[in-house]
């Protein structure tokens, strides 16, 4: 439905992105991750015909955002990230020049109108100034004008940022209705949020892709080999040589923590759970084992290592 | 043409539900209105010649106000987001705002046929220059308006936008002054001066060459409007 090829965008001298390319299946939730200015913003900005790329093509069910952009506009439904309405409008005007000004016809105008404030839940607030509403409401009056001409594809670009928590979960839900019924693109910087909602995930930094995968695929992918952490009483030297010479564990590092107690951190080889021999090892020298834990490491590590300046991954594998 | 109308709608409801739109017609009406009274009633004038002329020195000043917010407000506010993310192109929306913006000072002119109906009961004026004039006047009028269009679309600031609108047309009626003589640029001043345009309509005349004159410059006027709109997205 979606296909952004190698787009670049630069202000001035500033790269804003920089060979960005993903794609998006029909039906799919597709997740932008990134630090805030990581080319988030830019990106839904070309994709929505907002502002031509400097390089690179973007294609929304076919149409090139750039030579065809009325064709690419009238399947996109786009909720900008500052939600800019006209507040001198009441929320049914607002919605119906949507609607109009993408082409329903006059007498299916008041319908749609109807349909996306009950789907939002803003039709108790139908007639009220949009100027009044609350944060919450604005960003739902957002949501219902990215959806009153029933576009197949909807990009949200930050669709919960400045909500209470209960209505986090309220457009949570909304969104994930709208899962298979419609392709959406939708950006954030809130993991827990891509992990509950997406297919797939696009993990983007500094204005270059530095991933494309499932939640699941990223974090097995970088959690790599399975760490141990053990701590144990016992004399370090004959300790650390025991777990060494375990079956599967690939190297051991102690630190001392008091008088012959010691944590010791272990990483076993590629695809081995050393979680029970390195535990009978020590139980079998008659050490104490006080403490065993193993090491996982959740998405949210795997976003700080794909974003942190020094150690980030260069983009691999399949920029689909 | 829907979408055209569509923007002009919602842009007429924003100058109507705007105070800016109903201090502009307010003093218009009040402007008019004493110099109707004190240039042409009281000054025992049988037409409107007198009136057109100082119309078009406070719309230097009113149509501005008109104008300045049309584009540049919704850059401001990031509105603009919304309407080019729409199936709508930057003709479209250009159109849809001057439409609206000539609508509303269509309006106010409206609002003026008073006088010449009081006129009428004072004595016998002649209708042709007074009809004419009033063409006129749209006409006018409709190329102030594009021209505060066009500079609405070259800023985020309303107040630049109405400041620099008022320069150029404080320009525009001025260049009046140099345009008396007989040497060649003399009369190139005098044809681009837009008031000189207007004489012959007050005096009931309705020349194509001033019709051409001022739907040109309106035309101009609004492809660089939209040439304004389509490159700021490139900045």
């Amino acid at each position: 439905m979606v296909e952004v090829d190698r787009l670049t965008k630069y202000y001035g001298n500033h790269v804003a992105i920089e060979d960005v390319s993903f794609s998006v299946a029909e039906g799919e939730i597709l997740g932008f991750l990134g630090p805030n200015a990581a080319g988030k913003t830019t990106t839904m900005r070309i994709v929505t015909g907002f502002m031509p790329p400097t390089g690179g093509t973007a294609r929304v069910a076919g149409f090139d955002v750039v030579r065809q952009p009325l064709e690419a506009r009238r399947r996109i439904g786009y909720l900008p990230e500052q939600v800019p309405m006209y507040d001198d409008m009441s929320v049914r005007d607002f919605l119906a020049f949507c609607a109009r000004l993408r082409g329903v016809s006059g007498s299916a105008v008041a319908a749609r109108v109807r349909t996306v404030m009950d789907a939002t839940q803003i039709a108790e607030r139908a007639d009220s100034l949009i100027l009044k509403l609350s944060k919450g409401f604005r960003q739902r009056v957002g949501i219902a004008q990215a959806m009153v001409h029933d576009p197949p594809i909807l990009v949200l670009d930050e669709p919960t940022v400045g909500l209470d928590p209960r209505q986090i979960v309220e457009v949570r839900e909304m969104i994930r209705g709208l899962r298979d019924s419609h392709t959406v693109i939708l950006s954030t910087h809130i993991l827990s949020e891509v992990q509950m909602l997406c297919d797939r995930i696009v993990i983007i930094n500094e204005g270059r892709v530095t991933a494309v995968d499932t939640p699941e695929n990223l974090t097995a992918r970088l959690r790599g080999n399975q760490r141990v952490t053990l701590v144990v009483r016992g004399p370090a030297e004959a300790v650390t040589q025991a777990l060494s010479a375990t079956p599967g564990v690939a190297s051991v590092h102690r630190h001392p923590l008091e008088e012959g107690v010691g944590r010791y951190d272990l990483e076993a080889a590629a695809e081995t759970d050393i979680r029970e021999p390195v535990a009978a090892c020590v139980v079998a020298a008659g050490w104490g084992l006080r403490e065993m834990g193993s090491v996982e490491m959740s998405l949210e590590d795997v976003y700080i290592r794909l974003t942190a300046d020094d150690q980030a991954e260069p983009a691999e594998e399949e920029a689909a | 043409m829907t979408a055209i109308l569509s923007i002009a709608r919602r842009e007429l409801r924003a100058h109507f539900g705007s105070p800016m739109g109903w201090v502009v017609l307010a003093a218009f009406l009040a402007v008019g209105g004493y110099f109707f009274v004190a240039g042409v009633a009281l000054a025992g004038f049988g037409d409107l010649r007198a009136w057109f002329g100082n119309v078009t020195i406070y719309l230097i000043m009113l149509a501005p106000a008109l104008t300045m917010r049309l584009v540049a407000e919704e850059r401001q506010r990031g509105t603009i987001e919304v309407l080019m993310t729409s199936p709508v192109t930057d003709t479209q929306m250009v159109l849809g705002k001057y439409l609206a913006a000539w609508a509303f000072y269509a309006f106010m002119l409206a609002l003026t046929l008073q006088y010449p109906l009081a006129l009428s009961r004072l004595g016998a004026p002649d209708r042709g220059p007074i009809i004419a004039g009033y063409l006129g006047l749209l006409l006018f009028g409709g190329v102030f308006l594009a021209v505060g269009l066009l500079i609405s679309a070259m800023t985020k600031s309303q107040v630049v936008a109405y400041v620099g609108t008022l320069f150029v047309l404080l320009f525009l009626w001025l260049l009046v002054w140099a345009s008396n003589g007989e040497a060649w640029w003399q009369k190139l001043l005098a044809y681009i001066a837009v008031p000189t345009h207007l004489e012959s309509f007050a005096k009931g005349l309705i020349d194509t060459r001033d019709l051409f004159f001022y739907l040109s410059f309106i035309g101009g006027m609004l492809f660089l409007s939209v040439r304004a709109v389509a490159a700021w997205k490139w900045r």
